[in-house]
């Protein structure tokens, strides 16, 4: 009998499992406009060969003695229609076992992914090779791959399906223990949505004004996030929220830093901020100090740490033993306790996009959303494509007193945003 | 395109109001109400039901119910040093939860399959009864084939019901066949358990009437006309 294709869950995902309810799990979607509306038999036999090329998309989350693993899965899987409200928790069962899907709406195409399965990046690239095959399919185009465009005709390396984290893990470890920070409140959204606000702006715009003030696209919208959550913080009645730290995680893509194209989990996150005890700072002070802070913690040194630290822990003689029953209890504390609680928003930035002349032809529009935030009340993801930054909301909170000081701050810098939303 | 007159973020076309203040927009010159506007966001919203997880749901059945259980023992034991009413509490419990637990703890539960499971615990919790009460007299011909005729008679419905081709008045008429049969081995069982003799009495008359029930459903199955005339007066 042939033995069927299976991973253990990379260390970044064995978190994933445990931490999900009954109502969340940890999701994220990009999604692409196409020029014209799509086909969707042609879709769906693109991504039963895409399914092919990378296999563990292909898999289903099963549970072991000890661990969760990573198991082939013979069912097939199409993509399916969108809706208004993304990212409603998967029900995995036995005929729809999938970690992700396809959803498809006039000219979109969009993944959805359990954080289990891949990181930004990781979707990005299956996203892609099937967009690829796609267009293949649909024009005959020859498209040339590159790192994040694979060919469907290859066969998967073993640099793809490695667990990353294990092969990087040195002795020095960082502790994971941080200051709580300052959380945003407010009315929950109906069950099973996710309000949406997407935020379009010129690219060029936002890199010069990044630039007039000496720092990264990524390091200036931290900046704004927190200059907006300290508003908030302010109003806050209680004294002590009001001098709660505000930070700002950003996850950090680790495959630059250790030459690979792993299309398992592979990053690392520093969490950086205000100290709000020390008083209210001004947009320049917080852009100073989220500068320093990011050249402080994003250093190959301190991210491998950190990396370092869950891999001992996933190593621990005595945490291995533990039945997974026992486990899954012992991680949801530990990430409910830890998690989350350290950060007030979440910033992802998938970063510029550019794409074979062959294929940018067809592609209009890209953009990404973070799932559901767990404690947060919202947090924030871009991605920049053909001159265009686009900078989502995901929030689970009726007020966007946040969002809006965010994007009315861009306008008052003279950077124009445009605004789209799920919002009902 | 539209601008939000509070914000001053563009809009884009089919925003009614500015998402971000919920200012209501204002343009002159915008598109029509009527007109058709393509949206990046779908109009199918997905509201997927939530259920409690069965495997999850009969774990904490089972907790809820170990705690009536424990808290009867212990209080058993404090009291007269040895378990006594206690075990009259916990195998009611345990039958309880092999009756009504049991079965949701599988996905796809086979009817038949959990019949037996029901009338093998009926069996063993009437045979404990009967072995902590110190009177086991009723067990062997009373108690237990009273419960094997019960798993049976419970069997040929489940059977009756799995008949797909056939109409439900057809199937309610058999299954009061199946009662009338029933009825009278019960009274068979009871009189040879009292040693009386095999002449049967109160059964007859439930058996008749169950015969006669179930003869007028499949007269009314074979009439159309009749079942229409039925339909007619007795809808809701």
């Amino acid at each position: 009998m042939e033995n069927k294709f299976w991973v253990k869950l990379d260390n970044a995902g064995k978190i994933y499992p445990a931490a999900r309810s009954r109502r969340w799990m940890q999701m994220f979607r990009i999604s692409v406009t196409l020029n014209e509306d799509i086909d969707t038999e042609l879709l769906a036999l693109a991504q039963k060969r895409t399914l092919k090329r990378l296999p563990t998309f292909s898999c289903s989350l099963k549970k072991g003695l000890f661990w969760y693993y990573l198991d082939h899965s013979e069912k097939t899987s199409s993509p399916e229609e969108d809706v208004k409200n993304p990212m409603v928790r998967m029900k995995l069962s036995k005929d729809n076992p999938f970690l992700f899907r396809i959803r498809y709406y006039n000219k979109h195409v969009a993944i959805e992914v359990f954080h289990v399965l891949t990181d930004g990046k990781g979707a990005l690239i299956f996203l892609m090779t099937m967009i690829r095959e796609y267009l293949q399919l649909r024009y005959g185009e020859n498209i040339p791959t590159n790192s994040f465009i694979l060919s469907c005709d290859d066969t998967p390396t073993k640099d793809e399906l490695a667990d990353k984290f294990l092969e990087i893990a040195r002795k020095a470890t960082l502790s994971r223990k941080e200051k709580p920070a300052y959380h945003v409140k407010g009315t929950p959204v109906e069950k099973h949505w996710l309000s949406i606000i997407n935020g379009t702006i010129p690219t060029d715009k936002l890199a010069a004004k990044a630039k007039e003030y000496g720092v990264s696209i990524s390091i200036f919208i931290a900046s704004l996030m927190i200059l907006s959550i300290q508003e908030i913080q302010q109003k806050d009645h209680s004294p002590r929220k009001r001098k709660t730290t505000i930070k700002i995680s950003i996850p950090v893509d680790l495959r630059n830093i250790y030459k690979t194209n792993t299309i398992r989990n592979f990053s690392s996150y520093v969490n950086i901020g205000i100290n709000s005890a020390l008083g209210r700072f001004s947009f320049e002070e917080i852009l100073v100090q989220m500068k320093h802070a990011a050249g402080m913690e994003i250093t190959e040194k301190n991210l491998n740490a950190k990396v370092s630290q869950n891999v001992s822990t996933e190593r621990s003689i005595f945490i291995r033993p533990i039945p997974l029953v026992i486990k899954t209890k012992i991680m949801k504390m530990i990430f409910n306790m830890q998690g989350t609680r350290y950060n007030s928003s979440t910033l992802s930035n998938l970063g510029v996009i550019k794409l074979p002349e062959e294929m940018e032809k067809y592609i209009t529009h890209i953009d990404c959303q973070g799932g559901a935030p767990n404690r947060n009340s919202s947090i924030c993801a871009c991605i920049s494509y053909l001159g265009e930054t686009t900078i989502s909301f995901s929030s689970v909170i009726k007020e966007t007193e946040f969002e809006r000081f965010f994007f009315t701050s861009l306008i008052k810098m003279g950077i124009p945003v445009k605004i789209e939303s799920n919002r009902r | 395109m539209s601008y939000c007159v509070h914000c001053g973020v563009e809009l884009a076309q089919g925003e009614k109001v500015c998402p971000l203040c919920n200012t209501k927009v204002y343009d002159p010159n915008g598109p029509d109400s009527n007109e058709k506007i393509k949206s990046s966001f779908p109009k199918k919203i997905e509201n997927p039901e939530l259920q409690i997880e069965r495997k999850y749901g009969t774990l904490l059945m089972t907790l809820l119910l170990s705690i009536p259980v424990l808290l009867s023992i212990i209080c058993d034991l404090l009291s007269s040093q040895h378990l006594s009413w206690s075990l009259y509490v916990c195998t009611g419990i345990a039958y309880f939860w092999i009756l009504a637990i049991l079965p949701h703890y599988f996905e796809k539960s086979n009817p038949y399959l959990i019949t037996i499971l029901d009338t093998v615990a009926t069996v063993i919790v009437l045979m404990f009864v009967a072995m902590i009460s110190g009177n086991v007299n009723w067990f062997l011909p009373l108690a237990l084939p009273l419960s094997l005729l019960g798993g049976l008679i419970a069997m040929a419905i489940i059977f009756q019901c799995n008949i797909k081709k056939k109409s439900k008045v057809y199937i309610i008429g058999n299954m009061m066949f199946i009662m009338g049969v029933g009825i009278v081995l019960v009274e068979v069982i009871i009189r040879h358990y009292l040693q009386d003799s095999f002449k049967l009495n109160w059964s007859l008359y439930a058996a008749v009437s169950f015969a006669v029930q179930g003869i007028i459903f499949h007269i009314v199955d074979k009439s159309t006309a009749l079942k229409e005339r039925i339909r007619k007066k007795l809808f809701l």
